[in-house]
C-alpha cells in the first residue's frame, strides 16, 4: 500500500556486469528505482544505461540540466537508452553516486513520462549534480527495466538498486 | 462557440467516489485567470530587463578597467570570474 | 505487516479538458506531514504554457527561486510576493509533450511556519527545472489549485499522497 518496494538488488564481490528487473506487477502507478552506484570505469563518474522493456529501438528521449561544481550546463539527447549519473572508480573512494528516477503511470498505453535526479558523490569541486526529463516512446505497460554501466563494464560490489511501486491502494 | 471552460473539484471531506465534481468557470474566475497570467509576465519581462542591465553595466565595467591598462587576467582575478 | 507512511490520498484523471483542478478538505489533523502531488499531461496552449498551484484562497506570498535548462540555455530567477507559485521560470506545458510535475509541500498542516516547497518540473522536448519556494502564510493547507495558462488537456493526471510522520 502506498510506496511498496518491489525489489532490492546489492551487488556482491566480483561485480555485476548489468541488473534487470523483470515481472514488475502491473497494479501500481508510479515505479520508482533509487540507485547507489559505483562503477569500474577509471574516472570521475559514470552513468548507468537505462532501457524499459528491453527496447533498443532509438525511443530514449531526455533533457539534462547539470551543475559540476564550476558550471551550469544544459543539452539533450536522444538514443537507444538514457542514462542518470553515478560514482566512477576514480571518485573518492568508498563513495556512490545516488540516483532517483520515477516513471509516471508505468502501465499507461501512452508513451512514458520520466524524471531524475542523480548526484555524483566525490570530495573535491568536481561532482555532478544531473536533474533529467525524460520521455521514453514506448506505449507498452513498463513489465521490465534493464541497467548497465555505461563507462565501465561493471556496478561494483556494495552498490544497490532498489524498485518500489507507488500504488493506489 | 467557445465552450466554457469548467475546473474539478475533488473535495476530501466526502467519501471516495463521491468526491469529484466539474463545475464551469464563472466570468470572474475567468477574468481573475486571464489578470494573474498578464502580471506574471509583466514580472517575468521586468527581471529580464533588470539582468540585461547587470549584464551591459558589468561589461561597461569591465571596458572601463581594460581601458585602464589592466590584463583580462587582472580583471578576473579582481572579479573573481 | 509494515505500516503505510505514503498514502495515495486521492487522484484525478481528466475526462476533458479542464482549467483548474482543486483539491480541498485536505486532512489537516496530523494524519499527513507532507504533500507530495504528482501532475501528468499536455496543456491546450497554442505551444508552450506554464502550469502553477496556489494554496488555500490565497493570491499573494508566493516565492520562489527557478532553476531551468531547456537543451541549450540555463536560466535562475527568484520572485518575491508572487500571485501564484510557477512550477518554472519557463514554460513548462505543452500540447504535445508530456510533462511530468513534482510538487512536495513540507510540514503542510504546521501553523507555526511558511510553507517550504519542492517543484521538479520535466518536458523531455523542452525543459528540465527545479524550483524551491515559500508560501509567506502560517495557516495549514487545506486546500490546493493547480491551474496555469490554460487548461490541462483530457488525460491529464494528478495524483496527491499524503507522507505520514509517525507510524
Amino acid at each position: 500500500m502506498g510506496y511498496q518496494l518491489i525489489e532490492e538488488i546489492t551487488v556482491g564481490a566480483g561485480g555485476a556486469a548489468s541488473i534487470e528487473f523483470t515481472g514488475i506487477p502491473q497494479d501500481g502507478v508510479d515505479l520508482v528505482l533509487k540507485l547507489a552506484m559505483r562503477t569500474n570505469r577509471a574516472a570521475n563518474t559514470d552513468s548507468v544505461k537505462i532501457q524499459i522493456n528491453n527496447n533498443t529501438g532509438s525511443i530514449y528521449t531526455h533533457l539534462r540540466l547539470q551543475g559540476n561544481g564550476s558550471s551550469v550546463l544544459t543539452g539533450s539527447y536522444t538514443g537507444t537508452e538514457s542514462y542518470v549519473i553515478v560514482n566512477g572508480n576514480n571518485d573518492t573512494a568508498n563513495t556512490f553516486g545516488n540516483a532517483d528516477f520515477l516513471i509516471s503511470n508505468y502501465t499507461s498505453s501512452n508513451d512514458k513520462s520520466a524524471t531524475s535526479d542523480a548526484v555524483n558523490e566525490n570530495n573535491a569541486t568536481l561532482a555532478y549534480q544531473d536533474l533529467k526529463a525524460h520521455l521514453f516512446a514506448d506505449t507498452n505497460p513498463v513489465s521490465s527495466v534493464q541497467l548497465a554501466p555505461s563507462g565501465g563494464t561493471l556496478f561494483l560490489q556494495y552498490s544497490t538498486a532498489s524498485l518500489y511501486m507507488i500504488t493506489a491502494d | 462557440m467557445t465552450d466554457t471552460p469548467v475546473k474539478i473539484v475533488v473535495d476530501l471531506s466526502k467519501p471516495k467516489g463521491e468526491r469529484e465534481s466539474i463545475i464551469p468557470l464563472t466570468d470572474e474566475e475567468i477574468a481573475e485567470r486571464d489578470a494573474q497570467a498578464v502580471i506574471a509576465e509583466a514580472e517575468r519581462v521586468e527581471q529580464e530587463a533588470i539582468e540585461a542591465q547587470k549584464a551591459a553595466d558589468a561589461q561597461a565595467g569591465r571596458d572601463a578597467l581594460v581601458a585602464l591598462g589592466l590584463t583580462e587576467a587582472q580583471i578576473n582575478a579582481l572579479l573573481g570570474a | 505487516m509494515a505500516t503505510p507512511t505514503y498514502t495515495l490520498i486521492d487522484s484525478v484523471t481528466l475526462a476533458t479538458n479542464t482549467a483548474n483542478v482543486t483539491f480541498e478538505s485536505i486532512p489537516t489533523d496530523g494524519t499527513y506531514g507532507d504533500l507530495v502531488i504528482v501532475l501528468t499531461g499536455t496543456m491546450a496552449v497554442g505551444s508552450v504554457g506554464h502550469g502553477d498551484i496556489k494554496f488555500n484562497y490565497s493570491t499573494t506570498g508566493y516565492n520562489v527561486v527557478h532553476m531551468d535548462g531547456d537543451g541549450s540555455t540555463t536560466i535562475s530567477r527568484a520572485y518575491s510576493n508572487q500571485m501564484q507559485m510557477r512550477f518554472s521560470e519557463n514554460n513548462s506545458f505543452s500540447t504535445t509533450t508530456l510533462n511530468t510535475t513534482i510538487i512536495q509541500v513540507l510540514d503542510y498542516a504546521e501553523t507555526n511556519k511558511h510553507k517550504s516547497v519542492l517543484i521538479r518540473t520535466n518536458r523531455a522536448d523542452g525543459l528540465v527545472a527545479a524550483t524551491a519556494g515559500r508560501w509567506a502564510d502560517t495557516s495549514a493547507i487545506n486546500r490546493f489549485i493547480l491551474a496555469g495558462d490554460a487548461a490541462y488537456e483530457a488525460g491529464t493526471t494528478v495524483y496527491l499522497y499524503g507522507i505520514a510522520k509517525a507510524l
